[in-house]
């Protein structure tokens, strides 16, 4: 009778544990946008004065997150990837194995998956080449997907951007801080519009390998993130 | 807020996993490293070898599945009677007899291998499967619909749930258990192994080739691989149809260019014809290209700036010593041949 009663105890203390932690679980909300919009897949934005812009695919890896207070690191969450896909907007939610501590004011954050996990064999998850983010003719994963078409007076123009690679000179990883206000659901924007800004994209439509271009598109993209 | 699905989520999987090891018995091996051997580049700890992996990517390696209309495995391009290379074919051909552009080179001793494809394109062996699958001209195949199919086979099915103890075929699943084929196909019991192990003695001639291999080959194709896993340009005439630039693909360096990885030599009386576009049908056109003038291009390498001096009695016995390196044990070894398993599950679905 007694032995039983404990167990119920301790399923009971241990629900409890488990609902606490749940209560304070750090997360980040992405919002996603075209300048002033939301970006939503296969519509029209414009770009200029005459011309737009569809997106048909758009999917980028989130890594490594840390919370910092100045100077000190508060929480990491260590060989964690994060798969951002416009077409499962759950993925906007960035969820995280830690508590939320009121106190951080600055998040940093790689885009793209780190060189160690470039190598390191088959994996499951976000790093599922199922996902459509890893080159299997050159080793290596894609760490951001962007395409779709440009409109130019009314004729549809295809563009590809699959940038990656992870040795050097064409190491695309990028690194980012943002000063932030804390919060349990921190918003962070991705707006797409100051990377096609940055780009000429009657020169430049297709980018399908580690180069050059690719480590300077990526950079660009570091621009999309703000607090909006 | 209140997320508790995700918590009760990572319990039951934890209960999930707990309840496995209750039923799944997988005996974990180590891969036997021959006497003196450096040690393997895999790392093993994360894909431990057990002999339930072993045996599904065993079946996965000789089954047709894996191509788009069933009529290509990996087997069709990697035999094992010839050191696992295409039999007879300069470049290999795949699905709806497309014609690829490089000769399919041996596999063996991959666990010691730290890139691969010719230009070093793969940097793990789990990602290698991927390439052959998806590509048009090999198997064709896409991953995502392999895994439907894999997933509608009772055989595979079955196989996973004794490998992994989990229901589904999982593309980790199927790659990391080619791996572990890959890595139990070791090559180490030729002649001349037997000889390092005192257990045989080189005939006078194998001698002779053994004293010219270290003086003229050792620095690229050097033992006991036979191959120091580097990128080199041999001084092979690039050939104008193909083009091939080698390891420059990879890094873009005009310095690459012309280098392939060096080829493990072990077995290589039956792994004809020879280099990475198989321009050689034997061994004696091989050591004819050595000891003729090379193709002076930036990154030759400077071993062979200069013809190697080889007369012809030289290439005998080179060619004598070279036979010391064909392994039986390994080429007609039951462990590595055609499953019986796929001939008694058939149909698949
Ligand atoms: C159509 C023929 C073909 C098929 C089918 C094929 N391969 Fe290959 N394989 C090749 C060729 C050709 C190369 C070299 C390609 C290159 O260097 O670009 C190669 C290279 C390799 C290598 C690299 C060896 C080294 O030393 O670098 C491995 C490992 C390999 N294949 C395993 C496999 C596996 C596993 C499968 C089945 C999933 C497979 N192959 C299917 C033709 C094929
Ligand atoms: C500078 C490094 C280097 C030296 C020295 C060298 N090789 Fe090679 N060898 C290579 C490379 C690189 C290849 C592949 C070239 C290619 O396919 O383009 C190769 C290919 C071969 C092949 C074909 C193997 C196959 O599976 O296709 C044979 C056989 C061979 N070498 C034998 C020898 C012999 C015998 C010697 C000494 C006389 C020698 N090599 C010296 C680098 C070297």
């Amino acid at each position: 009778m007694m032995a039983k009663f404990f167990k119920y105890t301790l399923v009971l203390v241990l629900f409890f544990i488990i609902e606490k932690q749940d209560c304070t679980a750090q997360k980040i909300e992405l919002k996603m946008l075209m300048g002033e919009q939301v970006l939503y897949l296969d519509s029209n934005y414009k770009l200029g004065s005459a011309d737009s812009i569809q997106i048909t695919a758009l999917k980028f890896y989130i890594s490594d997150v840390e919370f910092w207070n100045n100077d000190s690191l508060l929480n990491t969450e260590k060989k964690s990837y994060h798969l951002i896909d416009i077409t499962n907007p759950e993925s906007f939610f960035l969820q995280f194995d830690l508590p939320f501590i009121n106190a951080y004011n600055q998040i940093k954050f790689k885009l793209g998956i780190d060189s160690a996990a470039h190598a390191a064999g088959a994996m499951s998850g976000a790093l599922d080449p199922l996902n459509g983010m890893y080159w299997t003719w050159q080793s290596g994963y894609i760490n951001s997907k962007i395409e779709g078409f440009y409109i130019e007076q009314g004729v549809k123009k295809v563009f590809q951007f699959h940038l990656g690679g992870y040795q050097n000179p064409f190491n695309a990883l990028q690194e980012l801080t943002l000063k932030v206000q804390s919060k349990a659901i921190l918003p962070i924007a991705f707006d797409l519009m100051p990377f096609f800004q940055l780009i000429d994209l009657k020169n430049r439509h297709h980018i399908m390998q580690p180069s050059s271009e690719a480590v300077l598109f990526s950079r660009n993209l570091k621009k999309c993130f703000t607090l909006k | 807020m209140f997320y508790p699905e995700v918590k009760m989520k990572r319990l039951f999987l934890f209960l999930l996993i707990c309840s496995c090891f209750g039923f799944v018995t997988q005996s974990v091996f180590n891969l036997p490293i021959p006497n003196g051997w450096p040690k393997p580049a895999y790392n093993f700890k994360r894909n431990p070898l057990s002999p339930e992996a072993v045996l599904l990517g065993r079946a996965l390696f000789y089954d047709p599945i894996l191509s788009k209309n069933n009529t290509i495995s990996c087997a069709s391009c990697h035999s094992q009677y010839n050191g696992f290379t295409h039999a007879d074919h300069a470049i290999s051909h795949g699905i709806y007899d497309s014609i690829g552009t490089r000769n399919s080179p041996t596999l063996m001793n991959l666990a010691w291998h730290k890139s691969f494809m010719w230009d070093g394109a793969i940097n793990h062996l789990d990602m290698q499967a991927l390439a052959p699958i998806t590509h048009p001209k090999e198997m064709g195949e896409r991953l995502d619909s392999l895994l439907v199919k894999l997933n509608r086979s009772k055989l595979y099915k079955s196989l996973v749930a004794k490998a992994y103890g989990d229901s589904i075929v999982k593309s980790e699943f199927v790659l990391k258990s080619i791996s572990q084929f890959l890595l139990t196909l070791v090559s180490a019991n030729s002649k001349y192994d037997s000889v390092m192990r005192h257990e045989a003695d080189f005939t006078p001639q194998e001698k002779k080739g053994y004293v010219l291999f270290k003086n003229h080959c050792n620095g690229c194709h050097n033992e006991p691989l036979f191959t120091n896993l580097e990128f080199e340009n041999n001084g092979l005439c690039v050939d104008d149809n193909l083009r091939d630039l080698g390891r420059f693909v990879i890094t873009k360096n005009p310095l690459d260019s012309f280098k392939f990885k060096v080829p493990a030599l072990r077995n290589i009386e039956f792994s004809f014809p020879y280099m990475h576009d198989g321009r050689f049908k034997t061994i004696s056109a091989v050591l004819l290209h050595y000891s003729s003038p090379k193709c002076k291009t930036p990154s030759l390498s400077n071993l062979l700036k200069n013809p190697i001096k080889l007369s012809k009695a030289d290439r005998v016995d080179l060619t004598a010593f070279l036979l010391c390196l064909t392994d039986k044990a390994f080429l007609f070894n039951e462990n590595y041949s055609y499953p019986k398993i796929l001939l008694l599950n058939l149909p698949k679905d």
